[in-house]
């Protein structure tokens, strides 16, 4: 016997054929659903993303300057940026506008308060005069 | 280096990964089996190995190697890599005789050799897509 020989059985010719086919297509399965998701950001048959291995995958490093002003990203995802719509709502026209006044001065008048904070504080109502 | 030759890399990975899975196959005495011809293992050794050979030396061409005392460095190189190459094959070979010796062997035997066949299999595909997409060179 050679030493290249193999002292075991041959596999039968049906079983021989079934594993190889098998390996290939195995490893045509691995290839597609596992290295082209993680490593080229190719999913054709969704299983990087079903699997979570997509998220392997990187884009290539970018060498950027140290002393270059306003550059803070190194990597380029195609993801966009988040954008957000904020509503403040502002109440009614003026509305705590007497503290502009302060002290403890009160109005019985909402019209005079108005006219108060609007107009200039030397035209304000005082509070004790009667409105006939 | 110091001829101007030069092959893609991950065609020559490809390639070594499709002689990965002809090895697996041939262990399985696939040739035998179904086309009734035994290629001449010399011959496949001696063909694969200058690929293989090529495969380290792609590699090298991509490292930018000091042109100052190239030869002596490269010569030193494949000393290394074969001392290398005894020191791991002899406690490989250490452990397939023991394994040989085993009852287990001839099914260990089988699924291993289809296991190679599919590593085999990955890595060449692997580079294929490597080549067709493009990527760092690893």
């Amino acid at each position: 016997m050679s030493p290249n020989e193999q002292p075991t059985r041959p596999m039968a010719k049906g079983s021989l054929i079934a594993a190889t086919l098998g390996a290939a297509v195995v490893a045509a399965l691995i290839v597609l659903g596992a290295i082209l998701p993680a490593e080229f950001h190719k999913d054709p048959l969704g299983l990087g993303k079903l699997s979570g291995l997509s998220r392997l995958w990187a884009p290539a490093d970018q060498k950027v300057d140290a002393n270059a002003v306003g550059v803070a990203r190194t990597r380029e995802y195609d993801i966009p940026f988040r954008s957000d719509v904020v509503e403040i709502p502002l109440g009614g026209f003026l509305d705590g506008a007497h503290h502009d006044l302060g002290g403890n001065k009160r109005f019985r008048d909402h019209g005079a308060a108005r006219n108060a904070a609007c107009g200039p504080r030397v035209g304000a109502v005082p509070a004790d005069v009667d409105h006939r | 280096m110091f001829f101007k030759l030069h092959v893609d890399p991950h065609l020559v990975d490809a390639v070594i990964g499709l002689s990965v899975a002809y090895k697996a196959f041939d262990n399985l005495s696939g040739f035998k089996t179904l086309a009734g011809i035994q290629p001449d293992p010399k011959v496949a050794v001696f063909g694969f190995g200058l690929i293989h050979g090529f495969g380290l030396a792609t590699k090298l061409q991509a490292l930018n190697l000091n042109p100052d005392g190239l030869l002596a460095n490269l010569v030193s190189f494949n000393v290394g890599v074969e001392i290398g190459q005894v020191l791991a094959l002899t406690l490989i070979l250490a452990v397939m005789t023991l394994w040989r010796r085993t009852a287990a062997f001839e099914p260990t035997a089988r699924g291993a050799n289809v296991l190679l066949m599919l590593a085999g299999f990955v890595l060449a595909g692997q580079q294929v897509a490597r080549y067709i997409f493009g990527g760092a060179v690893s």
